[in-house]
């Protein structure tokens, strides 16, 4: 372990606050710019289109070769096709966060004790 | 003999045994010479050749060359690689030699056809493995590495049983897929699931991992979960339970991650989340799902023995790991950081890195077979990774505030790190560029999956779809932090399952103390302190008593006096306890013996 004073004396990149403020707006922008990005590509179905059996518990692909007892298929469309709405993914990430930070600090009441909890008698 | 070449452990495992006999700059060349020597060998050995043989009457199979063995041997020995070269500047010879030997029984573990050698090698993995924790000398690391062994043991106890059974039911020791039904499958499930760190067993990873020395923690995470997950996906394929569980171990570490201080504790809990990724691809059991499987053990080991090494670096140098304690590092350790960064953008998937050509592998698989909550998880725990691994880990480390500048209201400012070692950063570089390579090269990896794969990661929806992910992930972090909503870096413990033995066994230890030594007690007590004393007394009293009783009458009728018979009393007890008898009562007697004795013939 060394806590000597330092050596090193010079500004570094991130000392001035104006270099932080900078490297935010960028990743704003970077942000958006990703986002508007949604309104030009042609999106892909994630769970693409399922057919399902009479009890509906099989789930086939399109294409697939179906057989089942009746020689009945039934379209029922795909599962799920929220992930190609507008920013799908960019607003799931933002939730999925800001729910873990305060879901998390919520269980450090729960769970926190002091350092040496386990080293004290 | 397999071909022309060694079994593939042999050159580790011997190799480092043998490391003790040699010192100085001869020792730094052969540690690192073992690795490629392995991997020499390991190129002689073509998918399929088989090393079969007897013992104590049973056919096992000491070398199953299939292609998964084969991908994991050559992680084994490029991690093994890497794990040398970043601890060559360690003197303590145990910890080399026995991390040489451990890489060995890994590449054993993942060659072994039937289940006797695989259970060799799985205790071999723990006994060896412990060094690198206890090496580290302190009580803490002491008391976690009892810890290790105690659960990494039993693991191995339940293999064994697990097997037994198994082989008496159908008479086939072969390394196989089972049925999880009767109890032959359950307890090789269990032993399996404590080294794959299942929810409830996971807590030796963030009990351990944080107590090992800088070195051995990188060598800890390349091993023993890899050779859980490698069993786990030849015993266990397509068990629906696995993927619910992997669920689990993929969504609830990164609570716990968000809160720990302990930057390597903060590793270990994103392991467990990432091995929650590889058990799902085993639980849906789809080739794409096996093979993203593979590929993401071949992808996380190389980031995370990087993440590892980034914080043992930062360790090593400052005496330091708590986020609380560390921050400004990218001005005295810029070329760690930057490798730091490597990998923290790996496991986040970022494309271009190895993790983003993995994880999405597992991620198809689940939406393929129309599993929609697991993958709302998933994507739940891809967000969640990048927040704790990919931000926290390289941001409280290197950024953040700065502990470099001497600042008196802060205690922990003037932490002087220097930039580690020539051989840490030459790992580091290696770990790195593997990083980058794959993420670029896919092919490369895919090349060299059990199953054949037909799989485009760099879809134009694909890629956008995870920048924003990432990206609004991170806008989040920043949101948080600039709202002064972010859970500061405290000096804490959370509690984790490990509470159940380090506390609750005391409790029922303590229980048991009160129940049974209180019995104890209580029956000593009564017999040695009231029965015993009681007796005692009694036999001591019974002659006098029984003289008095005798002659009280007489006394009465001589003296008529009270007084008088207390006294007469009070000197028989007297005589009767120093056995010292007037003469006539001794002739009384003895008249009275000889009497009973006349009359009685």
């Amino acid at each position: 372990m060394r806590i000597d004073k330092p050596r090193d004396r010079r500004v570094h990149i991130w000392d001035k606050p104006s270099n932080v403020r900078k490297f935010i707006r960028g990743f704003y922008i970077v942000c958006g710019l990703i986002l508007a990005l949604d309104f030009i590509y042609p999106k892909h179905l994630t769970f693409g289109e399922h057919f399902t059996d009479d009890n509906h518990n099989h789930q086939y692909d399109v294409g697939e070769h179906f057989d089942d007892h009746n020689g009945n298929k039934k379209y029922d469309g795909p599962i799920f096709e929220g992930d190609t709405w507008f920013g799908f993914y960019g607003f799931y990430g933002l939730i999925a966060c800001v729910v873990l930070v305060l879901l998390a600090t919520e269980l450090r009441k729960l769970l926190m004790r002091e350092e040496n909890y386990y080293d004290r008698k | 003999m397999i071909g022309n070449s060694l079994h593939p452990c042999l050159i580790l495992l011997v190799g480092g045994a043998l490391v003790p006999l040699l010192q100085g700059r001869w020792r730094h060349l052969f540690v690192i010479f073992l690795p490629v020597a392995g991997l020499v060998n390991l190129w002689g050995i073509d998918a399929g050749e088989v090393m079969e043989g007897g013992f104590l009457g049973l056919e096992l199979i000491f070398c199953n060359a299939d292609k998964m063995a084969l991908l994991f041997g050559l992680l084994f020995h490029i991690a093994a690689f890497i794990c040398a070269l970043y601890s060559l500047h360690v003197k303590d010879v145990v910890q080399t030699s026995t991390g040489m030997m451990y890489a060995g029984s890994a590449v054993g573990a993942v060659f072994a056809g039937d289940f006797i050698t695989l259970f060799f090698f799985w205790e071999l993995l723990a006994v060896t493995s412990v060094f690198q924790i206890w090496a580290r000398k302190s009580a803490e690391s002491y008391g976690a590495g009892q810890r290790y062994l105690m659960l990494h043991v039993l693991s191995g106890l339940l293999l064994l049983g697990g097997v037994a059974l198994q082989y008496h039911e159908t008479g086939s020791l072969v390394v196989r897929q089972l049925v999880l039904g009767g109890p032959a499958s359950w307890l090789i499930f269990l032993a399996i699931g404590i080294k794959c760190a299942f929810p409830g067993f996971h807590s030796w990873v963030v009990d351990a991992y944080p107590a090992g020395t800088p070195t051995g923690t990188v060598f800890l995470c390349c091993f023993t979960t890899k050779v859980a997950v490698c069993t786990l996906a030849r015993t266990f394929a397509g068990t629906e339970l696995l993927i619910w569980i992997g669920s689990i171990m993929a969504l609830l570490p990164i609570f716990y991650a968000v809160i720990e201080n302990d930057l390597r504790r903060v590793l270990g809990y994103s392991m467990i989340n990432q091995l929650g990724f590889m058990v799902v691809g085993i639980g849906i059991g789809t080739s794409l799902s096996l093979n993203g499987t593979c590929a993401h053990v071949f992808a996380h080991v190389l980031y995370k023995s990087l993440l590892f090494m980034s914080m043992g670096a930062v360790l090593m140098r400052t005496g330091r790991i708590n986020g609380s304690d560390l921050g400004g590092l990218y001005k005295t350790m810029p070329w760690t950081a930057g490798f730091c960064i490597i990998g923290a953008a790996s496991i986040s998937a970022f494309p271009l890195f190895s993790g983003f050509v993995s994880k999405s592998l597992i991620m198809s698989a689940a939406a393929q077979e129309g599993y929609l909550w697991i993958w709302f998880i998933l994507l739940f725990a891809a967000a969640g990774v990048f927040h704790h691994a990919g931000i926290k880990i390289p941001f409280f480390a290197f950024y953040h505030h700065d502990t470099t500048a001497p600042d008196l209201r802060l205690p922990t400012t003037g932490i002087q790190g220097r930039e580690a070692p020539l051989n840490m950063l030459c790992a580091m570089g290696i770990g790195a560029f593997f990083c980058i390579f794959i993420g670029c090269n896919p092919s490369f990896l895919y090349d060299m999956l059990p199953m054949p794969i037909n799989y485009e990661p760099y879809t134009t929806s694909h890629v956008i779809a995870q920048l924003q992910l990432l990206c609004f992930s991170a806008l989040a972090f920043a949101g948080l932090q600039m709202f002064k909503l972010y859970p500061p870096e405290l000096r804490s413990t959370n509690l984790d399952a490990d509470w159940f033995y380090r506390k609750g066994l005391a409790l029922v230890n303590r229980f048991l103390d009160l129940i049974l030594n209180g019995i104890n007690v209580a029956v000593k007590s009564l017999i040695l302190g009231r029965t015993v004393p009681f007796f005692i007394g009694f036999l001591n009293n019974l002659p006098s008593h029984l003289m008095a009783w005798l002659q009280t009458p007489q006394w009465g009728l001589w003296s008529g006096r009270n007084l008088q018979v207390r006294d007469n009393r009070k000197s028989l007890r007297e005589a009767a306890f120093t056995g010292v008898f007037p003469v006539g009562f001794g002739a009384l007697a003895a008249v009275i013996i000889f009497g009973v004795l006349f009359f009685a013939r």
